[in-house]
């Protein structure tokens, strides 16, 4: 059982992990467990929303579809970064190496019961918790497309955080486009 | 099966445990939440108007359709019983004043009116249809009424160098252009009276009085809230508390809680402020002059009937 190995792997060993991964790349396996994760993450987030009138099934197929697309775009962008700083790997690979290191999600769920059961601390506790799962996933991201494209660590940093100010420009001229297009209150 | 293999295994079911665990609680807490009874309080403030154009650091005034949205959320959220609606307002238009008076006698969960310092003219137009009124002492209500208003830019229009001609068709086509005659001021009037009748018979209907009782109070005097009790136009004297009160016990709760809808969030602040920021760049940059001929194209000084205290 390969796939245990592996998802054991990007919490004990990742750097190892991803390289395995990035060379195999289980494309197949890769995709089935983000869109597993997704679903997990998106219905935990989107639970407070049960009492409002919205299908939560509409709505974690909604976030399914648009997570699935940006995931997609991301690699994209993020391997045309790689290559730019003179990466060697794949988009598979680092799309499977990219899934892969969403993994810590898992613990998103378990952290909110806990949260949960904490009483009223526990929003302190839940938010802890979403905040270390945060940090963690960026750290396996830079990790991964480290060991995916064969990048120095100060360069997969930077091609990280270069991809992060491309999508907030992005999000700030969509953003202000909207407004200015919004019909008066 | 290694152990550490068994350890993702658990670990993978752990968290489908909690989402499952955590979905039964969230069923259970939105089941509670519509066994609350909670009683909303929703602020409507300043004048009644059709859409609050321009930019203002003023509450905007109370529109059509900031009441709906108000109203839409009480009625959806089903943890909300009764609505109390504390009005400050001197009124304002007509046809926004009817609108929004429509969707009060519309709405279908109990709702009583908490009338602040001023609910009058249209402010009283929009509180008449509601379950109950509270109203301070010292509350100024009343002034049950329509008010007509023109204004004549002639001299304006000279002093600037302006010429126009007109050519009409119809008598009285151009009677916002000029001072009207006689018999176009008895039309006006007449208006006036139509829209006067209209206010006198929601009072009537949403008061349970009888309308020529309701066209005695109706000079368009202002009452303070202590003499609007004795005249039957308020329920009770109170603020908020007792409209709460007053709200539960039309609604039938035993354990009445207080509740407003959450302030927007920051990002919905940002949000309302950058879509208003052409106009607030727009009316610092364009001069005063360039500005009142903008509003004067659009109409802004036409002629105006409204249920409103007093037109400026």
């Amino acid at each position: 059982m390969k796939l245990l190995d592996w998802l054991l792997g990007v919490i004990i060993n990742p750097g190892q992990t991803f390289r395995e991964i990035a060379r195999e790349k289980p494309v197949g396996w890769a995709f089935l467990l983000y869109v597993g994760l997704t679903t997990l993450t998106s219905w935990v987030s989107g639970i407070d929303l049960l009492e409002l009138d919205i299908s939560p099934w509409q709505l974690l197929m909604f976030s399914l579809i648009v997570y699935i697309i940006m995931f997609f775009v991301l690699t994209g962008l993020l391997n045309l970064i790689a290559k730019v700083f003179r990466g060697t790997g794949s988009y598979w690979g680092l799309f499977s190496t990219l899934a892969f290191a969403n993994f810590p999600g898992i613990f998103l769920p378990v952290g909110r019961l806990l949260g949960q059961v904490a009483g009223q601390a526990g929003n302190l506790l839940s938010g802890i918790i979403s905040f270390a799962v945060f940090i963690w996933v960026v750290v396996l991201d830079i990790l991964a497309l480290r060991e995916s494209h064969g990048l120095s660590a100060g360069k997969s940093f930077l091609a990280y955080f270069l991809v992060g100010l491309i999508l907030l420009a992005f999000l700030l001229i969509t953003l202000v486009a909207g407004l200015l297009s919004m019909p008066e209150l | 099966m290694s152990g550490k293999r068994i350890l993702v295994v658990v670990l993978i079911g752990l968290a489908v445990l909690s989402a499952i665990l955590l979905t039964i609680t969230s069923t259970q807490e939105g089941k509670r939440l519509s066994e609350l009874e909670r009683v909303v309080v929703i602020y409507l403030q300043g004048p009644i108007m059709e859409s609050a154009g321009g930019f203002s650091f003023s509450s905007g005034g109370i529109t059509p359709r900031r009441v709906a949205r108000q109203l839409e959320r009480a009625a959806k959220d089903k943890s909300i019983k009764a609505v109390v609606l504390r009005i400050d307002s001197p009124g304002g238009s007509v046809a926004a004043s009817q609108e929004i008076a429509a969707m009060i006698r519309n709405f279908e969960k109990p709702l009583v009116v908490s009338m602040a310092d001023m609910a009058a003219s249209g402010g009283y137009y929009i509180s008449a249809p509601a379950d109950g009124i509270v109203a301070h002492p010292g509350t100024m209500t009343g002034s049950i009424g329509v008010i007509f208003s023109m204004v004549y830019l002639d001299g304006f229009y000279e002093k600037l160098g302006i010429e126009t001609e007109i050519i009409k068709s119809g008598k009285h086509k151009d009677m916002f252009s000029r001072k009207l005659t006689p018999e176009e001021r008895r039309l006006i009037q007449e208006i006036s009276d139509g829209a006067y009748e209209q206010f006198v018979s929601e009072v009537a209907q949403g008061r349970g009085l009888d309308e020529d009782y309701v066209r005695e109070l109706a000079t368009g005097q202002l009452y303070l809230g202590s003499h609007a009790l004795e005249l039957g136009l308020v329920d009770r004297l109170g603020g908020i508390e007792e409209s709460i009160e007053l709200a539960a016990e039309i609604a039938g709760l035993k354990n009445p809680v207080k509740y407003e809808f959450p302030e927007p969030s920051f990002f919905q602040q940002l949000t309302q402020l950058s879509s208003a920021l052409p106009l607030l760049i727009k009316e610092l940059t364009v001069s005063p002059e360039m500005l009142l001929l903008e509003r004067m194209e659009q109409g802004r000084f036409g002629p105006q009937l409204r249920y409103q205290l007093a037109v400026p």
